[in-house]
């Protein structure tokens, strides 16, 4: 399994490259932007580590590059407070981000579930998807909790679905609302605001504290699946 | 007053005695009127009210001299045959006079008092202005409009200093540049220049004295104006960076205090693992490392809240209003904690409260802020309560634990940026760093309010009052 790496800290890539090797990926380096094509392109990595702030061409610009041409999974790196580019990122089909600073388990964590959406997009879409006491049935559009039915609506079930389907990966508003409600309601975040707290009340045991349903403030949904 | 204008004036005042002769000889065509001179004075007074006092005079001797041509014996001569008419005549020549000068006065005086009603007028309307709008354009309009208003001005200029050069603050017609000759350019305000009024006026026309006075008050005035913006962004610098300053001040103790203490744990664990000797064993290792990790996120939470306070402080972090569930504001509230804290959190909503006008993000952040704060100050283990409800045209959040309580006399100071209680000293645990700074900085942004209240039974109630409709 090969990483690229993209970051003009020399620090983080060299901590990075330590903490990954150790779990057995292959790593490769590059310091910026027009490098990080180049390496991508002479190396083909299996997922991409991208900084956002980069000398020459930033992270956004890589983004929209490689996704011209390649659905390989990227992960971006951001520090707090720029959320613009990290949702514009997110939106050009970056998979996930992570917030600076943070621990090489997060990293792995946000590392594995991408490349096991990989690998489960090869295999056809589950019929099912089960986590903890909750069940997700697609075929027959039906959820249950500790085997009791709960009652979705037909908007509730869509989101559930989506999210589902993308297991611990973060959704952005406009990516659930341009594919649950369609393009012209790309901006109503507010709608869908309402409607995850109506699923929350139905699918949490505690909607204070929920376990399949994380907000990502001011980005979107992410979808718990429990494992890391 | 233009010599055409004179002119015309004058031919009006012989016309009107012309016009007067030939009615008063169709008249004594009829019947002899006894003392009809007297209706030439109908002539004087009308010239003197229209025209003023010069062609009044000479109204007065043309009805002298045609009277005395056409109706005074012998007719068609100067000459007066009967003494008694000499008398008539001279006495009537006194009369015109007399009427026409002090009807043409009281004509001026009228003028006069109108344009001074004018100039009252236009000076109480640029005042208005000026004291009614805040905005400096807006008010240099209204003073250079009346200035056009008054001297029919077909292009006015109000040139101000700015950067050391002059520009041009506002135009009627064609801005104009105050070296070009035949201009009429008067100074904003006396000593110090700061700037130009220019006028071009129509060909020919020039201001009565009223109108210059009157022009020339508001061009002072457009120099209070521009003297009294000067003032005032001088005055918003100063506060400016008054305020700066304070945070600046804060920042550095906080620096020396608050920061300090998790790099010296983090410098002293790196520094035993590293240091010679016998290899340390693996619990002890994790426990430095663990140690690190722990302070690295103190310091990056404080790294948070200082960019966040001065972003706020600095107006370029305004609350993005949406209605949002109370339960997602809570729910994004304890997120950040770990299981075993938001175990301890008790969250009790009063039914059906539905959506509050907030932004998501900062008013999660305010709560996380206070949940933290409290969990940190309670005993372990000790629960803390978060409440929400509705009251009368507002909002509720509490936040309620069982610590040592407030400090007398502390409940405000709690919220200013790195304030100690006393007696706390500069022990790590001492400030409260800048998470209840951020707090009051937030919900004031949202236009509610913040208190610290002391609990029954002991402990603290954090409320957070927020208005049910926020404007944006």
């Amino acid at each position: 399994m090969k990483v690229l790496v993209a970051d003009d800290e020399p620090q983080i890539r060299r901590a990075l490259k330590v903490g990954l090797e150790r779990h057995g990926y292959k790593v490769v380096e590059a310091a910026d932007g027009e490098e990080a094509l180049d390496v991508f392109a002479e190396q083909s990595p299996n997922v991409v580590i991208l900084d956002l702030a980069m000398p020459r061409l930033d992270g956004l610009g890589v983004c929209r590059e490689l996704r011209g041409w390649s659905q390989v999974p990227i992960i971006i790196l951001s520090v707090r407070g720029r959320d613009d580019d990290k949702i514009g990122a997110l939106d050009l089909g970056a998979d996930d981000y992570l917030t600076k600073p943070f621990s090489i388990e997060e990293l792995l964590a946000r590392m594995r579930a991408v490349l096991r959406r990989v690998e489960a997009g090869q295999a056809s879409e589950p019929t099912a998807v089960t986590v903890g006491e909750l069940t997700i049935d697609f075929a027959r559009r039906t959820v249950t909790r500790g085997g009791t039915e709960l009652h979705l609506t037909p908007l509730e079930f869509d989101i559930l679905r989506y999210l589902a389907l993308n297991p611990d990966r973060v959704l952005t508003h406009r990516q659930l609302l341009t594919r649950v409600w369609g393009d012209e309601y790309a901006e109503d975040s507010h709608t869908l605001r309402v409607h995850i707290s109506n699923l929350r009340a139905k699918i949490e045991p505690d909607p204070m504290r929920p376990r399949y349903l994380r907000t990502e403030p001011r980005v979107g949904y992410r979808f718990l699946s429990g494992r890391s | 007053m233009p010599t055409t204008r004179c002119v015309y004036s004058y031919a009006v005042a012989l016309a009107g005695v012309a016009a007067m002769t030939a009615a008063l000889a169709a008249l004594e065509s009829v019947r002899h009127i006894a003392n009809d001179s007297m209706l030439y004075l109908l002539v004087v007074i009308g010239v003197a009210v229209r025209y003023g006092s010069g062609p009044s005079v000479a109204a007065s001797i043309a009805s002298f001299l045609a009277f005395d041509w056409f109706f005074v014996q012998p007719h068609h001569g100067f000459t007066v045959s009967d003494p008694a008419e000499w008398l008539a005549l001279v006495l009537f020549l006194c009369t015109a006079i007399t009427v026409g000068q002090l009807t043409a006065m009281l004509r001026s005086r009228a003028e006069e008092a109108g344009q001074r009603e004018m100039e009252a007028a236009a000076l109480a309307e640029a005042s208005w202005s000026v004291a009614s709008q805040l905005d400096l354009d807006h008010a240099l309009r209204v003073v250079l409009d009346r200035v056009v208003q008054i001297s029919g001005a077909g292009d006015a200029t109000l040139l101000g200093e700015k950067a050391g050069a002059h520009q041009v603050l506002a135009q009627v017609g064609d801005a104009l540049d105050p070296a070009e000759h035949g201009l009429l350019v008067l100074p904003l305000g006396a000593g110090e220049r700061i700037g130009y009024l220019v006028l071009r006026l129509p060909p020919g026309r020039e201001l009565s004295m009223a109108e210059r006075r009157a022009v020339n008050s508001l061009a002072l005035h457009a120099g209070v104006v521009l003297e009294r913006d000067r003032l005032m962004r001088v005055e918003a610098q100063t506060q400016a960076l008054h305020e700066a300053d304070r945070l600046k001040t804060a920042l550095l103790s906080m620096v020396s205090h608050d920061f300090r203490s998790p790099l010296a744990a983090i410098k002293a664990s790196a520094g035993s693992l590293m240091a010679p000797g016998e290899p340390l064993d693996e619990d002890t290792q994790s426990e430095l490392l663990s140690g690190i990790i722990t302070a690295v996120d103190r310091l990056n939470r404080m790294v948070e809240n200082v960019l966040a306070l001065s972003r706020l402080e600095a107006g370029a972090w305004r609350p993005m209003v949406e209605p949002t569930p109370v339960e997602e504001v809570v729910a994004s509230a304890l997120e950040p904690l770990s299981a075993e804290s938001s175990a301890r959190v008790e969250v009790s909503l009063e039914p059906g409260l539905g959506e509050v006008p907030v932004d998501p993000v900062q008013m999660a952040q305010v709560l996380y802020n206070l949940v933290e704060n409290a969990l940190r100050y309670s005993p372990p283990r000790a629960p803390v309560e978060v409440r929400a409800w509705r009251g009368y045209g507002s909002f509720v959040f509490e936040v309620a634990d069982r610590g040592p309580g407030l400090p007398l006399g502390s409940e405000t100071h709690l919220f200013e940026p790195f304030w100690r209680g006393p007696g706390l000293g500069e022990s790590a645990r001492a400030g409260v760093g800048l998470g209840l700074a951020l707090c009051r900085g937030l919900v004031e942004a949202h236009g509610g309010e913040i208190t610290a209240l002391r609990r029954q039974g002991g402990g603290t109630v954090f409320r957070v009052e927020l208005r049910r409709e926020v404007g944006r």
